[in-house]
């Protein structure tokens, strides 16, 4: 006390001065500000890496690039942007096959688990799923190629049969479905793939369903299944699409399983029964890689721009589909 | 940055000389001061060529075609149990991906299933040391096969044409005109013919279009590319050799090109060259090679960039060949690279080498003279100007 | 539409655990019956039994029988759901749907029931029991907004109005004021008494003087200790049972010298 009156310019001491956590308090703050930073700082040398290792090819003149890249033929109407235009089709192709397959699959499990399985199923079952979410693709791959595509395609073939006049299930011209390496396949083994995170995160969210909700919904007399669809999907509404979108993620960019799959083709045919007719931007790039040369390097890398704002943009519109109902969200 | 690639990579082969001295397996002394000498006496007892050894030690690293690797895995073990101080590596990330490590000079030497292009001629004169460039040294000769699946049928004789024709599917049943001509007594099915190609960027779509594209008199309408394409309804593509021997195998009546080295108990094709179908075989691939002219890119005459003639009409040679080189300097200013470099070379040009690899890969030994050349090339490279 | 309640000889168990031992009541038609206790004594446990909400609790079960009207709820041919349909239930804390408007949490119930439901009925049901709930002034302005917009004491009555949107026989409220400040509190025992005209109500409370307030009849439960089951102490007229309870316990608890 004598001394903070001798020196005039130090603070004065008090007894609200300071407290014990205060430095504690202080280093977390810089650390967790330094972490979010980290974040952001990444996403920004991600986006600039790719766009400046892309620029060399975006910048150069179709015809040029023809020449010097071995996959790029402008003159067969496969210039870069005309095949980064047919890789985006394909890849939301056979990501669209995996999520509208895995979504009602997963969200069928997922509420098995949270609402309708005996507890002891239901771990049995929780930890199934998780133990799928580990298996490497590569494995995925090799099941889908040796066993999964043989016995899909008599059921390909009994879909072209009757449904085929629909584009999206025409066979080949010849009429017989020959290969079952086809889009719908990516998309069925995708669809596995991503069960698992869209089947855990949902079944994460079910599970916190405030109970006072569900038995406003119980005590009205709803049934079990009404009880789901008022209470429990509109408050797990966000979390399963956040669900979704993680399961969107990995399949955009999944590579090592369609690359085993599918018999890649460049169209923005609907055909998905059909061999040759689509590619994703992942498996094409691991396609090429290898062989691509310093500028061919440089294409792929565009093709792997395109891919990070395609994944930019779906997570944008999911959130916006988040936010729209958001007074009505059931965090409050 | 040349010069800080330069001098790490010295530093890491003294390092590493140091290193293997000291854990040497055939170290017998068990104290340090010791090591070094009982390393050289074991070293030179181990091997006939006792002055080299003692000389030749450190790591030798190289990247490119994974066409290469088995054959590869072959020739490294071999030399390094001839110079047990010497480590190779080769990382089989493309032909691509090595030259491209080639010419930034992170690797002494390359792997590649295809020639430099002008623009890498450029940069290469730029990389090495001296003017002199990269030299192409062919030593990965592999006949490529066509393989089908056909219940009963052992081997066809096609000729270019048809086999043009089927891949790009204008021939769309193994029963049709043009393939049962060629193979009077061959009991053919009507079976739709599924083609079966590489869907990756490849050097064996690049030397079997090649060859279409050479040998089928314009019946094959696409030029020469790693990129396979067609125009055949019932076609698959696969990703790499052995997803295409594996649709092959699992389609009846489907047909496809791989490595030779792969066609297994699958039908192949005697291919039409001159008046003969030639099947293939490691002499007449080599032939092919040796009866073949440079490119006329070529960095002159010890640039051994061969322009297969896959029009020839001397049947003991089979055009349908992949050449695969081993892309080097023609001049390394430091010495024990270019040491690592020539010895590693010439001992995978020696018969020894090639038999290695021919016992590992199934690759076509080189002829004498070719293998004589090489040497000769090798021994030509020079340290500093 | 109101209903009388016979409870015979219930005991309520959550697994092994015996929560309510061995209760006999009755509950007349029209008329407001509270549940006074300690905290602990099983008065939630036992309301909820009273439309097999009880069960909704994994492991949960019960013995012996409530009637209503003369019916077993536990008889064999009974469906949980539609009894639920029959009893309705408020809770202790407010509980609208967030992502259902005003207007959809009041029509929530009735849904169940009527699939189709055109826009003039809505409209009409929805007025009628929000003016039941005495919410209708305050709300009718804003009916397409969030349940969740409303205080507390609005979305209590919402809770109400969704509750007797469906018309129920009877009415169960679980300490629905405890969330409450005393303005609002006194709107709801307000919106009881004019219930009690249409419903039979069972409320639990721990609120002497609301219980006294606003029953007819008054039924204390008490507990010998914790892990014990509750009991049903003694039950009667709300004034006798605050003026000359025949238990000791029930005076002490009464006067405030316990729990
Ligand atoms: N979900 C439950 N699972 C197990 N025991 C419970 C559960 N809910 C309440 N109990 C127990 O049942 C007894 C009665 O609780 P409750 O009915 O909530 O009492 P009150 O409403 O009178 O305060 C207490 O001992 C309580 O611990
Ligand atoms: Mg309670």
């Amino acid at each position: 006390m004598t001394q903070s009156t001798s020196s005039p310019e130090a603070p004065a001491e008090n007894d609200y001065g300071t407290h014990p956590g205060a430095a504690a308090n202080r280093v977390f703050r810089w650390l967790s500000t330094g972490a979010g930073a980290l974040i952001l700082i990444t996403l920004a040398a991600v986006a600039t890496f790719l766009l400046a290792e892309a620029w060399p090819a975006l910048a150069m003149s179709s015809e040029e690039l023809g020449e010097t890249v071995s996959f790029i033929k402008p003159e067969d109407g496969q210039s870069l942007m005309e095949i980064i235009g047919y890789l985006i089709f394909g890849t939301l192709v056979i990501s669209i096959i995996a999520l509208l397959i895995a979504t009602p699959v997963a969200i069928g499990i997922a509420l098995f688990i949270s609402h309708y399985a005996p507890r002891r199923l239901a771990q049995g079952l929780g930890y199934m799923i998780d133990l799928l979410a580990a298996v490497p693709s590569v494995v995925y791959g090799l099941w889908g190629v040796a066993v999964l595509v043989p016995f899909l395609t008599p059921f390909y073939q009994f879909l072209a049969d009757y449904l085929g006049f629909i584009p999206l299930f025409a066979p080949p011209e010849s009429g017989e479905i020959f290969t079952g390496r086809v889009a719908m396949s990516a998309g069925i083994v995708l669809a596995i793939m991503i069960l698992p995170i869209i089947t855990a995160v949902s079944r994460e969210v079910f599970l916190q369903t405030p109970t006072l909700h569900e038995e406003a919904a119980l005590a009205m007399g709803a049934t079990r299944w009404e009880m789901i669809k008022m209470a429990v999907f509109p408050f797990g509404r966000s979390g399963m699409i956040g669900a979704t979108m993680l399961g969107l993620g990995r399949a955009l960019g999944e590579t090592m399983a369609v690359l085993m799959i599918i018999s890649p083709g460049l169209t923005f045919s609907a055909a998905i029964l059909q061999p040759n007719q689509h590619n994703t931007i992942a498996a094409y790039i691991a396609l090429q890689f290898p062989e691509a040369n310093a500028m061919g390097v440089n294409s792929l890398i565009a093709m792997g721009l395109a891919l990070f704002v395609i994944t930019l943009l779906v997570n944008m519109l999911a959130r916006w589909v988040v936010s729209r109902r958001k007074d009505f969200s059931g965090a409050n | 940055m040349k010069i800080a690639i330069r001098s790490g990579a010295v530093i890491s082969a003294a390092a590493l000389t140091f290193a293997l001295a000291a854990c040497s397996p055939s170290n017998e002394a068990t104290t340090e001061s010791e090591a070094p000498e009982a390393t050289a006496t074991a070293a030179a007892e181990g091997s006939e060529t006792a002055e080299a050894t003692a000389e030749l030690s450190g790591n030798l690293q190289g990247a490119g075609a994974s066409s290469q690797e088995s054959g590869m895995d072959a020739w490294r073990a071999g030399f390094q149990n001839m110079y047990p101080d010497v480590t190779v590596g080769y990382d089989p990330v493309g032909s691509g991906g090595g030259i491209e490590q080639f010419l930034s000079g992170a690797v002494p030497f390359a792997g590649s299933d295809g020639l430099l292009e002008a623009g890498e001629y450029e940069q290469a004169v730029e990389r090495c040391d001296g003017d002199g460039g990269a030299y192409h040294l062919p030593m990965y000769i592999s006949p490529v096969a066509i393989i089908f699946n056909l219940e009963g049928v052992g081997t066809l004789n096609l000729d270019a044409e048809t086999v043009a024709n089927i891949f790009d599917g204008n021939i769309t049943t193994w029963n049709d005109e043009a393939i049962a001509s060629q193979n009077e007594g061959v009991e053919l099915p009507d079976t739709t013919i599924t083609v079966v190609y590489r869907s990756d960027s490849s050097g064996t779509s690049e030397n079997f279009t090649d060859y279409l594209e050479q040998a089928s008199d314009g019946t094959w309408p696409y030029e020469a590319t790693k990129e396979f394409s067609t125009a055949a309804d019932q076609s698959i593509g696969a990703d790499g050799t052995s997803a295409v021997v594996d649709t092959v195998t699992s389609t009846n009546g489907a047909i496809g090109y791989a490595d030779a080295s792969r066609a297994g108990s699958l039908g192949t094709v005697a291919i039409k060259v001159g008046e003969e179908y030639v099947p293939f075989s490691p002499e007449a691939a080599a032939n092919i090679v040796a009866a073949s002219p440079l490119s006329e890119e070529a960095n002159g005459e010890n640039d051994l960039a061969f322009a297969i003639d896959r029009t020839t009409t001397d049947s003991s040679a089979y055009p349908l060949t992949l050449v695969s080189y081993h892309i080097v300097c023609s001049q390394y200013d430091d010495e024990t690279e270019r040491a690592l470099v020539t010895e590693f070379e010439k001992y995978v040009a020696s018969a020894e080498g090639q038999a290695a690899a021919a016992d590992a890969a199934g690759i076509a030994p080189l002829t004498d003279e070719l293998s004589a050349q090489i040497t000769e090339i090798l021994d030509g490279i020079a340290a500093a100007a | 539409m109101s209903k009388r309640i016979d409870i015979n000889n219930l005991n309520v168990y959550y697994g092994e655990f015996l929560a309510v031992e061995d209760v006999s009541l009755s509950i007349e038609p029209k008329s407001i019956t509270a549940f006074i206790g300690p905290s602990g004594c099983g008065k939630s446990t036992f309301l909820r039994t009273l439309n097999r909400m009880h069960e909704v609790i994994p492991g949960a079960r019960v013995e012996g029988e409530v009637l209503i009207d003369g019916v077993n709820l536990y008889g064999d041919n009974v469906d949980p759901v539609t009894v639920r349909r029959h009893v309705g239930m408020v809770f202790q804390r407010p509980n609208p749907f967030p992502t259902m408007s005003i207007a959809e949490n009041v029509l929530a119930g009735y849904r169940l029931n009527n699939k189709r439901v055109s826009k003039s009925q809505a409209d009409d049901l929805v007025e009628e029991s929000l003016r039941g709930a005495n919410l209708w002034n305050e709300v009718k302005d804003r009916l397409d907004r969030p349940g969740s917009s409303l205080s507390g004491g609005q979305q209590q009555r919402l809770c109400i109005a969704r509750a007797i949107a469906i018309k129920p026989d009877v009415l169960l409220m679980d300490e629905p004021c405890s969330a409450l400040d005393p303005i609002s509190t006194l709107a709801i025992e307000d919106l009881m008494a004019e219930l009690k005209d249409q419903y039979t109500i069972v409320i639990v409370t721990h609120n002497m003087q609301q219980a006294a307030r606003v029953s007819d009849r008054t039924a204390f439960f008490n507990i010998a200790g914790t892990g014990k089951p509750g009991k049903l102490i003694e039950m009667n007229e709300t004034p006798v049972m605050f003026s000359t309870p025949s238990e000791k316990a029930t005076e002490d608890y009464i006067s405030g010298r316990f729990g």
